[in-house]
Parts: structure tokens; sequence; C-alpha cells
């Protein structure tokens, strides 16, 4: 299911293209680097976030999550001297983007900020559903602000329909433990639909239960 | 007809042309943001470099700025001072006025982080802009603001490691107050992850406090630290808790012989302390 090139972990192999990437990222202002690097995506950048959205369990706008990679390293490539390798380097920053995304959404939580942007992938997502935008970006809020090992949990269940059994033998636990993660997961979502019932309802925030 | 057409072709070209200005235009903007980023990430370094030189917040942030620190802060300052210019992008004029700061360990200003600490949430509003900024407070002195922020902050959820500076904060706001048993509560927080010197000073609170379990368990931790970087870890907060008994006595300290002989042990700055001073509470 999940698309995987092998670069965290794995041996280094050589990689006849690595030289031209390299070469995309060196000389010019930042701006020059952006430019050369946008149009097609010569260095792989949005494979690796689709990978890094998977295996993070994470229900994010991924152009944007691309843009912000490639803004990244067109800014840190004046830092970036060979070591690690490049997919490595690359997904270092990929997952750079992905945690300013998280905190951006956090923010707007905190300050009721209305979201949006011209980017924005949950009004395109959402109206086809028949769902309201705000009501969609605040699900994928609450799911973010889950432990990983809950988001993790629902994303293999609802979203990529994994068998319980499956998803169990893979964790290292039981299978009602799974189930319970994924059920607390979906618990933050629809609380989040109705966020007066978090200081009245019987299991009120589950967001302020511990990382486990 | 052929107008028609022409007038449909024209249509289809400046569509295409819109769609594949648009990632680009996106990418620009996204590159405007990582810029700010990066100004206030070393907004918040300046902030944190000043309040080194600060007796409260020492105990959080470590030892004053070595050379080591202010060479690579100053590179990195240059580089995006430099590339923001390339890019046209916005440089916050307090951080333009840095390139006139003196580099040296000792010589930097040791006011103004306040002000930096708010510049640099007002470009990037997160939470470590806000412990930063509470940081800021508590050195100042402003026991009030700096106890609001980080209550704000410990009540939204947060990445483990800003939690345990958020609570590390919290435990020297408190016991700045006199609340000592709070400051103890946040200390034992923290958690098994945060080094040698705030176990040392957590463990010397909960012994103050008497409260037996958190100690032992503080114990337990700083027990099992046997490197050279956790034995200057435990010398400093050695020298942090000296400096604190005078005061820990006024907030009504209670000590028994037993918790006095067990920290004065930890005070005398041996490296086996720790490891000992577990094993007697243990015992």
């Amino acid at each position: 299911m999940m698309e995987r090139d092998g670069s965290h972990g794995a041996p280094a192999r050589v990689d006849p293209g690595a030289k031209d990437r390299r070469r995309l990222l060196a000389g010019g202002s930042p701006r020059e680097i952006l430019t050369r690097i946008v149009r097609g995506d010569p260095l792989g950048v949005r494979r690796i976030v689709a990978r890094r959205l998977r295996e993070r369990a994470l229900l994010m706008d991924g152009d944007h999550v691309h843009l912000r990679a490639l803004a990244r390293c067109a800014r840190y490539a004046v830092r970036y001297a060979g070591r690690p390798t490049l997919d490595e380097w690359l997904a270092g920053h990929v997952d750079g983007a992905l945690d300013a995304a998280i905190v951006e959404e956090a923010e707007e939580r905190a300050e009721d900020r209305v979201p949006g942007g011209p980017w924005s992938a949950h009004a395109e997502l959402a109206r086809p559903l028949g769902l309201e935008p705000n009501a969609m970006r605040a699900a994928c809020r609450a799911f973010h602000a889950r432990p990983d090992l809950e988001r993790q949990a629902f994303f293999s269940l609802v979203i990529e329909v994994s068998d319980l059994d499956d998803v169990a033998r893979a964790e290292g636990v039981s299978a009602s433990e799974v189930a319970r993660r994924a059920r607390r997961a979906l618990d933050a979502i629809l609380l989040s639909q109705h966020p007066h019932a978090e200081e009245s309802g019987p299991h009120a925030s589950p967001r302020k239960q511990g990382p486990e | 007809m052929g107008a028609g057409w022409l007038a449909w072709c024209v249509l289809v070209a400046r569509a295409r042309r819109r769609r594949r200005g648009r990632p680009l235009r996106g990418a620009m903007h996204e590159l405007a943001l990582v810029h700010r980023a990066e100004q206030a990430k070393l907004m918040r370094e300046v902030s944190e470099l000043m309040l080194t030189a600060s007796p409260a917040c020492s105990a959080l942030l470590g030892p004053p700025a070595t050379e080591h620190r202010l060479s690579g802060f100053h590179r990195r300052l240059t580089e995006e001072l430099a590339l923001a210019r390339d890019d046209r992008v916005e440089v916050p004029v307090e951080l333009a006025l840095l390139e006139c700061w003196p580099f040296e360990p000792g010589a930097a200003p040791r006011r103004g982080a306040r002000a930096f600490a708010r510049a640099s949430l007002a470009l990037e509003p997160c939470p470590l802009a806000r412990l930063t900024l509470a940081r800021a407070w508590l050195a100042e002195g402003a026991m009030r603001r700096a106890l609001a922020e980080l209550e704000k902050l410990s009540h939204s959820t947060q990445a483990p490691t800003i939690a345990r500076g958020v609570e590390l904060c919290h435990a020297v706001a408190l016991d700045m107050r006199g609340d000592l048993a709070g400051a103890e509560r946040r200390f034992v927080r923290t958690g098994p992850h945060v080094d040698a010197y705030h176990h040392a000073v957590g463990l010397a609170l909960a012994l103050a406090c008497g409260d037996e379990r958190p100690a032992r368990r503080l114990a337990a931790l700083l027990g099992s630290r046997r490197g050279e970087s956790d034995a200057q870890d435990v010398r400093a907060a050695a020298e942090r808790i000296r400096a604190r008994l005078p005061h820990w006595r006024r907030a009504g300290a209670r000590w028994s012989d037993g918790c006095a002989r067990l920290v004065f042990e930890l005070l005398c700055g041996d490296r086996e302390a720790p490891a000992r001073v577990a094993l007697a509470l243990i015992a």
C-alpha cells in the first residue's frame, strides 16, 4: 500500500541521478533555486511528501506541504554539503514542512482564526462530499492533536481500511487496543464538530489524556 | 467560426499559463514564510542568549553562551540577512541591527530579551515563541505575566520537547514565587527525558518538601546517570541548590536530618554522590 523508496535505514545505494539533482540546488539565490525545482518536481519531493504523510498518519493538504518543502529546500540548499544523502536531506525538509503545518494549524485553533488560503485542499475535498470546509478543517486539526499511535490506528483502520488483526499483529498489541486507539481518534474528530460537548460530555476532552 | 476558434485558443492558452504560474507563485509565497520562520528562530535565539545572563533563566537555559555558540549564531544570522536581501524579503529592523552586535562571550547585551521574544512571536506565532516570551517575563521578575503565559501553554497540546520546556519554566517560576510544592510537582512531571541538572534540582525540591515518592523516583533516575556531562550538570545544580537554600527555608521547606545529609552529599559535587543518594533513598 505504502510507497517506499527505502531511503530510511536502507544501506546507501548508488543513485545515478543524484549528481544532476544536487546540481539543481547549487548556485543562485533561494528564489532562483526554487524556480528550478518547482517545475516538474525534478527532486521528487512530491513522492517523499506522500510517503511521510502516510507514515506519520497526517490528513493534510499535500500540495501545500509540497510547496513548503520545496521552499525549505531552496532556502537551506546553501547549507547542504552532500551529507546526509540527498533523499534523507529532502525527507528532513519534508518533515520540517509537516511540523510547521501542524504548528500553524494549532495556532489557528488557539486564535480562532478562520482557516482558508488559496491552496486549501479542505475546501476542494469537502464540497463534493457535502461537508462544510471549516468543519473538515477542524476535524483534521483535532485529529493531528492526537498522539501518533492513535492517529496511526485510525489511519490504518479507517483510511486504508486494513484488517484489524493485521494491524494488531504489525503493531504488536491486542486487536482491542488498536480499536481503542482508533476510537479515541474518532472521538476527538466527533468532538471537534460539537465543541460545546467538550466541557459537559461524560468523557470530556480526549485531548487532555496523556500520550501513551 | 475562425474568430471564435482563435478566441477559444487564446482562452485555453491563458488558462494554461495561469495554471502553470500558480505553483510557482505559491512556492514564492511559501519561501517568504520560510524566511520569516528562520528570522523568528534567530530572534528567539538572541533572546535566549540574553537570558542566559539572567540568574533566574540560567536555571532553564544553562550556562552563558560560549564562543562556539555565538559564532554559530553569527554565521546563521549573516546567512539569513544575505539570502533575505537576495530574495527581496523584508528583514525586521531588530534583526538587521544585530549585525552591530559584539559576538564575544560576556560582551553581548543583557537587556532586550523581551523585545526580541515579542518580535519573534509577532513574526511567527508558535508555542516556542510564547515559551521564550514567558522566560523573558520571568527574567524580568514579571511573575504574573510569566505564569499566565505558561498556564496557557500548559493547557494546550504541545510536542513533548516543548511541553518539557514549559514544565521546567513553570517549575522555576513557582519556585521563585515560593510555591515549593507546586514547583516540585512540575519538576516531577517533566519525566525521565530531562537532563541531570533538572533531576538534581527536582530531587532537592522533593526532599525540601518532604515528598518521599517523587524523591525516590528522581533519585533513581539520577542514580542511573554516570556520564561526565551528568557530573557537570549535578555540580551546576548543586550551585543553584546552594543559592536557593535560604529562600527555600523561608518558604517553609521541611528538612529532616537524613534529607539534609543527602542533599549536602549531592552538594559536595562528588561524581558518585547522585548514585549514593539514590541508593540511600531507595534502601
